[in-house]
């Protein structure tokens, strides 16, 4: 069993495992970093700490939306890289067994590098695309 | 030496510097960022990399 943060963007649903977010919080001001890549709307205040959000609407290559109440900011930690990740909705999780969770297939057509969908979970008759954090999480490697 | 242009400059302030963090230790010209008082981020310019 594995648990999953469920956050939404269009109408589709994305996991990012639970023990990997920090916490969810409500949008608030992001402040622009110049030079740093598109994706990376800037850094926001966080209880005192700096912390840079990237758009994974824009990672996805999915066209960007204006906020609303329901746009949360998803803080993942994953090894000492702290990011916040803006999602149209953030508000439930679910558990999913281990058996239920498929890895793409690195050798089809439609695996690509620059994915940052890891595995496929299923729950009920839900899709959930599971996010490949340290891809997530090591992005400012990779020239745009 | 150098001049630099500025829309406006609202005063001066001692600051505690803090880091932008591993994930954008790519942006050079950004040497880190502090919270004002009023919680804002301001960011603050690495001066030697701007030559």
């Amino acid at each position: 069993m594995s648990m999953f943060v469920i956050t939404k963007l269009g109408g589709e649903e994305y996991g990012i495992e639970i023990d990997k977010v920090q916490s969810i919080e409500k949008i608030t001001k992001i402040t622009r970093v110049p030079k740093a890549p598109s994706f990376v709307k800037g850094v926001i205040n966080l209880r005192g700490e700096i912390i840079p959000v990237i758009s994974i609407r824009m990672l996805l290559k999915l066209e960007e939306v204006d906020f609303n109440d329901d746009t949360r900011i998803v803080i993942i930690k994953n090894n000492d890289i702290v990011i916040g990740v803006i999602v149209d909705n953030a508000n439930e999780v679910v558990e999913v067994n281990d058996g239920s969770i498929d890895s793409i297939d690195v050798n089809s057509n439609l695996y690509k590098k620059e994915s940052f969908i890891g595995r496929i979970g299923k729950v009920g008759n839900r899709i959930l695309m599971l996010f490949d954090i340290d891809k997530l999480t090591t992005q400012q490697e990779v020239k745009i | 030496m150098a001049a630099c242009s500025v829309d406006e400059l609202i005063g001066q302030q001692e600051i505690v510097i803090k880091p932008l963090g591993k994930y954008l230790s790519n942006v050079k010209v950004i040497a880190g960022a502090t919270i004002l008082g009023d919680g804002q981020v301001a960011l603050i310019i690495d001066s030697n990399n701007l030559f």
